[in-house]
C-alpha cells in the first residue's frame, strides 16, 4: 500500500512527533523450515513462537539495533545478513522466511511465497517483497485465518466468545467475498477497518489493519500492540539465576554496588549462563526490609558480554546503576509523604531474562579486536540515554525528509538526490518539533524566498497542500519560516 | 557597528599543540575554510577544551560545521558527538548532511546534563570531537569544564563548548585553552570570528558567499548553474 504524505498538522503535537520519527522500529520473521527448533532461532533473537508444526515467528524488536550493527560492520544489506543468519539456523536446509513490520504480514507473506515454490528470504520492504504481498491469494489469507484461530485458541489473549465468533465470521467473509467477486485481498485493501469490524467482528478487523496498515508506521506505533497478537514466546526452561540474602539491611549504592559485582562473578559460573549468551534483559528482584519484592529491569541496548567484562562488570554495574537510582527516587517520594525514611535491602534475585547466542560463524565473523563498532555498541550500552543516528530519506517535505537509522527504505529511495542535497544546504540545521505560529516583533528585518514545497495532493485530500519557505533575518534572529495557504505564517527552524 | 578588521592577523604557531599521538597527520582539526585555519593558526588544537561564543539563532553553527566535514584524506571521518538540549527543537539531519557532515559516525544526544547523561562517551577516545551545544550553569560547572579539558588532554580529542552568548575577556573559564566569538551581520551577509583568548588579538570578516562557495562545493557547483 502506497503510504500517504501530507503535511504534518500543525495543531496536533502527536502527529508532529511522529512526523519527526522519534520511535524506534520493530520487526518481526516468520520462517518455515522442517526440523526446525526454538533453540536454533536464539542466535538470531530470544523472542520467538511457534506458528504451526513448521513455521516459527521471530521478534526481532530486543536486538534488531546489534544486528544493524553487524550488517553496517560486514558492509551487509540487512536482508543479505537475514539471509545468511537463518542458512546457519536451518542448517543450510532449504526454507521460506519474511520480514515485514507486524507477524501477521510476515506469516502472509511466508505463506505466499510456500504457495508459490518461491524458497529463500523476502523482506516486504523490497519491490520483490511489495510485488508478492499484493498478489497474496484469498486461499493463502484463509489457510492463515484459520492458524490464526488455532494459535489464539491456545493462548489467553482473546475469550472463547470472542474466538467463536471469528471462525463463524470467517465464513462470512468468504462468502462476502466470494459474491463480490473480489480475487485476492488486496484489490479491496481500502475497505475501512470499521466496516470490517462492523461487518465481520473485532479480530478480523485487526487481520485487516494488519494487513494493510501503512507501511510507513510500524507495528508497535498502531494502535494495534503487539500483546493484540496471540504472541506465545517460546520460554527458556533454565534461566540462569543467583539469590542474595544479606547480613545487614543496605541501602546505599556503594555497598549494592560491592555485592552485585559478587553475584555477576557467580552468574558467569553457572552452567546455565554459556560463554557464547549474551544479555539483553536482566531481572533484579529486590526485597525489601518490609518484605516487599520490588522487580526492576535492566536492558541493554545490543546484546551483551558479561564474560567478557569480568571481573569489573562496568557495562552491566552502570545499567544497574541507573535503574538503582531511579528506584531509590521512587522509594524517597513514596516514603515522603508518610514521613518515614524507606526500607533498606535484605536481599535480591538477579535472573538473566532474555538472552542470545551467538553462532561460532557469528564468532569468529562479528568479534574482531578494536573495532570501532563494538566500541559504539559499548559505549551505546553504558549510556543511561539513546543516542540518535539518522539517515536520510528522498522527500522535499522537511518532516519525511530523515529518519531513525535502519528503518528499511525502498531501494529506489536509499540516496540523496543532488536536488534534494541543494535544497537541503538552504535548510536550517535546528527545526522545531512542530510549527509553531510567528509573530513579527515589529523591528526591520529581510525575508528571502527560499522554496515552494508541495503536498502529495494526489494520495490525499489535505486542508494546506503548499507551504512557501523563507528566510527570515534580522539584526537577532535568523528563522526558517513558511507562510501556508491560508496566509498564516509559521516558524518551522532556525539558523543557528 | 559591526567592523570588519581586513588587515591581515599576525598568526602565532607557538600556540599549536602537539598532538603526535593521534591517528592523524594535522595537528589541528582543520577547516574547509583556508581562510579560517590561517586565523586559528592552522585550524582548532587537538586535545583541547574550546569555548566558542555564538549567540542561538543567528547562524554561527555553520562556521563550526566547516571544522567537522569529512576530511577528504581519511578512510573515514572522525566520530563526533554532538550534544544539546532545547525545548521543542531537535537537529534537522538533512541539511546536516548537505553541510558535508557524515551522519554514519555523527551521534547526537539530546540531554539536560550531559555530564551526567553521556560520562562513558565523554571518558573514552572514541568520539574524537563533541561539542556540547548551548549548555549553561548550573548544566555545566566548574568541576565539569575541569573533567572536560583533562579528558581532552589525556584522550587527544576535541571539545567544544559552544555559549548561547559572547565571551567576555573579564570572565574568564580557566580550563579552556581557546575561547572564540563569532557572529553574522545580516545586513552584509558576513561573518565574523573574534579571539577572546589563547591567540594574540585578532578578528576576521569574510562574507557568506565566500565561506559557503569554498565549503560547500555543491553550493558552488548550484551558484555556477
Amino acid at each position: 500500500m502506497k503510504p500517504i504524505l501530507l503535511f504534518p498538522d500543525t495543531t496536533n503535537s502527536e502527529l508532529s512527533k511522529k512526523a519527526l520519527n522519534h520511535q524506534s522500529n520493530t520487526y518481526y520473521i516468520a520462517i518455515t523450515a522442517e526440523s526446525m527448533t526454538a533453540v536454533d532461532l536464539q542466535y538470531i533473537s530470544p523472542q520467538s513462537m511457534q506458528w504451526d508444526h513448521q513455521t516459527w515467528l521471530i521478534d526481532l524488536g530486543p536486538c534488531y539495533n546489534y544486528w544493524q550493527y553487524q550488517s553496517q560492520k560486514q558492509h551487509l544489506r540487512m536482508e543479505d545478513l537475514f539471509r545468511q543468519l537463518l542458512q546457519h539456523a536451518c542448517q543450510e536446509q532449504l526454507f521460506y522466511a519474511a520480514m515485514a513490520t507486524n507477524p501477521w504480514q510476515a506469516i502472509l507473506l511466508t505463506k505466499s511465497m510456500e504457495n508459490k515454490g518461491m524458497k529463500g528470504f523476502i523482506s516486504i520492504s523490497s519491490m520483490i517483497g511489495q510485488n508478492l504481498f499484493r498478489h497474496v491469494s484469498w486461499n493463502v489469507w484463509w489457510d492463515c485465518c484459520e492458524q490464526f484461530y488455532t494459535v489464539a485458541s491456545r493462548g489467553q489473549t482473546y475469550t472463547a466468545k470472542q474466538i467463536h465468533e471469528f471462525k463463524q465470521k470467517i465464513t462470512a467473509m468468504q462468502r462476502s467475498m466470494k459474491r463480490l467477486g473480489v480475487q485476492r485481498p488486496h484489490q479491496v485493501n481500502e475497505l475501512p477497518v470499521q466496516q470490517i469490524r462492523r461487518r465481520f467482528g473485532s479480530l478480523l478487523a485487526k487481520l485487516w489493519q494488519m494487513s494493510f496498515s501503512s507501511g510507513n508506521t510500524s507495528f508497535n506505533e498502531d494502535a494495534t500492540h503487539k500483546y493484540d497478537f496471540p504472541w506465545q514466546s517460546f520460554q527458556q526452561k533454565i534461566k540462569a539465576c543467583r539469590k542474595t540474602t544479606l547480613d545487614h539491611p543496605i541501602i546505599e549504592w556503594s555497598q549494592v554496588e560491592a555485592y552485585l559485582a559478587g553475584d555477576l562473578n557467580q552468574l558467569c559460573l553457572l552452567d546455565s549462563f554459556k560463554k557464547d549468551d549474551r544479555i539483553i534483559n536482566l531481572e533484579w528482584r529486590v526485597v525489601l526490609q518490609d518484605l516487599t519484592d520490588v522487580p526492576i529491569n535492566i536492558f541493554f541496548r545490543h546484546p551483551h558480554d558479561l564474560h567478557r567484562e569480568a571481573p569489573h562488570y562496568r557495562t552491566a554495574l552502570l545499567q544497574v546503576f541507573y535503574q538503582f537510582q531511579k528506584f531509590r527516587r521512587d522509594l524517597d517520594l513514596r516514603y515522603h509523604d508518610l514521613l518515614t525514611s524507606p526500607p533498606a535491602i535484605i536481599g535480591w534475585q538477579l535472573t538473566i531474562d532474555q538472552s542470545m547466542r551467538t553462532l561460532p560463524q557469528q564468532k569468529h565473523l562479528f568479534e574482531s579486536q578494536n573495532n570501532e563498532i563494538d566500541r559504539l555498541m559499548t559505549i551505546e550500552n553504558q549510556l543511561p540515554i539513546e543516542l540518535e543516528h539518522y539517515q536520510i530519506e528522498r522527500h522535499w517535505v522537511a518532516e519525511h525528509s530523515f529518519g531513525h537509522y535502519g528503518k528499511p527504505l525502498p531501494h529506489d529511495l536509499q540516496d540523496l538526490d543532488s536536488s534534494l542535497q541543494i535544497l537541503s544546504i538552504q535548510r536550517p540545521l535546528y527545526i522545531y518539533e512542530k510549527p509553531k505560529p510567528f509573530t513579527d516583533d515589529g523591528l526591520s528585518a529581510m525575508r528571502y524566498f527560499c522554496e515552494r514545497s508541495m503536498d502529495q495532493w494526489w494520495s490525499c485530500p489535505s486542508d494546506n497542500k503548499q507551504r512557501d519557505y523563507y528566510r527570515y533575518m534580522s539584526e537577532s534572529r535568523h528563522l526558517w519560516l513558511f507562510q501556508d495557504e491560508s496566509g498564516r505564517w509559521f516558524i518551522h527552524g532556525v539558523y543557528s | 557597528m559591526i567592523v570588519a578588521l581586513n588587515e591581515e592577523p599576525t598568526l602565532d604557531y607557538s600556540f599549536v599543540h602537539k598532538a603526535s599521538s593521534l591517528d592523524t597527520s594535522a595537528e589541528c582539526l582543520q577547516s574547509r575554510f583556508t581562510r579560517l585555519n590561517d586565523f586559528l593558526a592552522g585550524g582548532l588544537p587537538w586535545g583541547q577544551l574550546i569555548e566558542w561564543g555564538m549567540p542561538w539563532g543567528l547562524g554561527g553553527r555553520e562556521l563550526l560545521l566547516s571544522f567537522l566535514q569529512a576530511e577528504p584524506h581519511l578512510q573515514q571521518p572522525y566520530w563526533c558527538l554532538w550534544a544539546y538540549h532545547r525545548r521543542h527543537i531537535y537537529v534537522y539531519p538533512p541539511a546536516w548532511a548537505a553541510r558535508g557532515i557524515a551522519l554514519q559516525t555523527t551521534r547526537f544526544a539530546r540531554c539536560e546534563h550531559p555530564l551526567q547523561d553521556l560520562k562513558p562517551a565523554l571518558r573514552g577516545n572514541f568520539f574524537r570531537i563533541i561539542v556540547l551545544d548551548g549548555y549553561q550553569y548550573p548544566q555545566l560547572q566548574q568541576d565539569d569544564y575541569r573533567f572536560l579539558a583533562q579528558q581532552a588532554r589525556q584522550q587527544k580529542t576535541l571539545v567544544i563548548v559552544l555559549r548561547d552568548h559572547f565571551l567576555s575577556t573579564k570572565k574568564g573559564n580557566v580550563w579552556a585553552k581557546l575561547r572564540l566569538n563569532s557572529w553574522r551581520d545580516p545586513i552584509h551577509q558576513q561573518h565574523f570570528v573574534k579571539v577572546i583568548k589563547g591567540l594574540s588579538p585578532r578578528q576576521i570578516g569574510f562574507s557568506e558567499k565566500e565561506f559557503r562557495n569554498e565549503t560547500y562545493t555543491a553550493v558552488s557547483r548550484h551558484n555556477e548553474l
